[in-house]
């Protein structure tokens, strides 16, 4: 069927197999795409719903619409969360409604990523950001302040200190604000230091900021680097001491907050007049690396995935992930820009542990 | 890193060269990769559009001119 029958279709059932109310805001509205359903036990108060609600039939059913590579055909996805619902009376009635034109997939039980939820051990890779902002960046990595031998977090400085603005001694939380962190309940560091990022054409060689650790009663995973699975499994340990420099070809790894573990290849070092876009302004980096991905169409990274500590095969720190495009580079998913580790550890005073 | 013609020190000083020349002609970063053979290093030149990109010479003192159209480059 044609995209916009599938979407009708969707509609339609929305409305009438699952009972969804139609968001009186949208419907009617001049456009083929449907609108906002809602559950409508979600707008009864909650001393309203009866004590045992009843299981409803559509429960644990999700539905979409899959369109073919051309864009032009799509059929109805139902994406089935309980195993014991693939072929239960309402998944039929929805295929039915379809004239067969839909797929039925098991996708079981959705958790969030698990760099975006509290750890316990801290791992590297987990989403944090301080307590006054709302988005959330990544924990790169433990390390020591050269002047005090205070142990602290090693991540950007649009990311713990909001591109210079946020003062230091400002708290930062695991998971970050937009993954749901709570200020104080998930404080794990406080801002100590960054390095400014200067405008107006400035050679600037890193985006980085150090926050020491405070007490949390939590415990410190500070040299595994974990794969992609919903339970974390081990992918490669930190050899923190021994950093080298990127060279062109070379495989890298990282484990970042929104697109976890993946794998790349440096496309460029020593790259000048760098050019990012950090939110207030556009500021000039030199001496960058610059890295595509390994694994098209999978991405290197992705917004979020900055502060990612990017290591070789042997885990040997290599940059600290803090830019990127969305096109160019391999499979044309876009280039992921990072600072020199050494460039950051001796403009920030630390030492990576 | 397979061996290259070129050394890294003497790509850094033709990278030098091109940035003096088309410093200016809208680039987002001009670094050192390989050559497509792989045999090479090569100029890695960075533009945000395809506009920039047709303005490029295909090598410069004996490195070719690696060309990636990724558009805007952006804090992640």
């Amino acid at each position: 069927m044609r995209l916009e029958s599938a979407l009708e279709l969707q509609a339609r059932i929305f409305r009438t197999i699952f009972e969804f109310i139609e968001f009186p805001g949208l419907a009617g509205a001049d456009t083929a795409l449907p609108g906002l359903f809602v559950d409508p036990v979600l707008l009864e108060t909650k001393s309203a719903r009866p004590k045992t609600q009843k299981k409803r039939t559509v429960e644990d059913i999700a539905l979409g619409v899959s369109e073919d590579t051309d864009g032009v055909d799509a059929k109805l996805a139902i994406l089935v969360q309980d195993r014991k619902k693939m072929h239960s009376a309402v998944v039929e009635e929805i295929v039915d409604a379809a004239k067969g034109e839909a797929e039925v997939v098991y996708i079981g039980r959705q958790k969030p990523l698990w760099t975006a939820t509290r750890n316990d051990p801290l791992r590297l890779g987990c989403s944090i950001s301080p307590t006054t902002v709302k988005y959330a960046g990544t924990f790169g990595c433990f390390c020591k302040d050269n002047l005090t031998g205070q142990e602290g977090v090693l991540s950007n400085n649009h990311v713990l200190a909001d591109v210079n603005s946020v003062p230091v001694g400002t708290r930062i939380m695991q998971p970050g604000a937009r993954d749901g962190g709570k200020p104080v309940n998930d404080d794990i560091a406080e801002l100590l230091r960054f390095v400014p990022i200067q405008f107006g054409g400035f050679p600037n060689r890193v985006d980085a900021a150090f926050a020491t650790l405070v007490e949390d009663g939590r415990k410190e995973d500070r040299v595994t680097i974990y794969n992609s699975d919903n339970e974390p499994k081990p992918a490669m340990t930190l050899q923190a001491g021994s950093p080298v420099d990127a060279l062109p070809g070379m495989t890298v790894f990282k484990t970042g907050r929104t697109t976890r573990h993946t794998r790349g290849r440096v496309r460029a070092v020593n790259v000048n007049n760098f050019l990012v876009d950090v939110g207030v302004g556009m500021a000039r980096f030199d001496g960058q690396v610059v890295i595509e991905t390994d694994a098209a169409p999978q991405p290197f990274g992705r917004p979020g995935d900055s502060g990612s500590l990017i290591v070789d095969e042997e885990g040997r720190p290599v940059a600290l992930l803090f830019a990127g495009s969305a096109s160019g580079g391999a499979g044309n998913v876009g280039i992921t820009g990072a600072n020199p580790i050494s460039s950051v550890t001796a403009q920030l005073g630390v030492t990576l542990i | 890193m397979a061996d290259t013609k070129h050394s890294m020190k003497e790509a850094v000083a033709i990278q030098r060269a091109f940035e003096e020349r088309f410093g200016d002609a809208g680039l987002v970063g001009v670094g050192i990769g390989l050559n497509p053979r792989q045999d090479d290093l090569a100029l890695n030149v960075f533009v945000a559009r395809e506009k920039e990109a047709q303005r490029l010479p295909k090598t410069f003192d004996g490195l070719d001119v690696v060309v990636d159209v990724v558009g805007v480059i952006r804090a992640f």
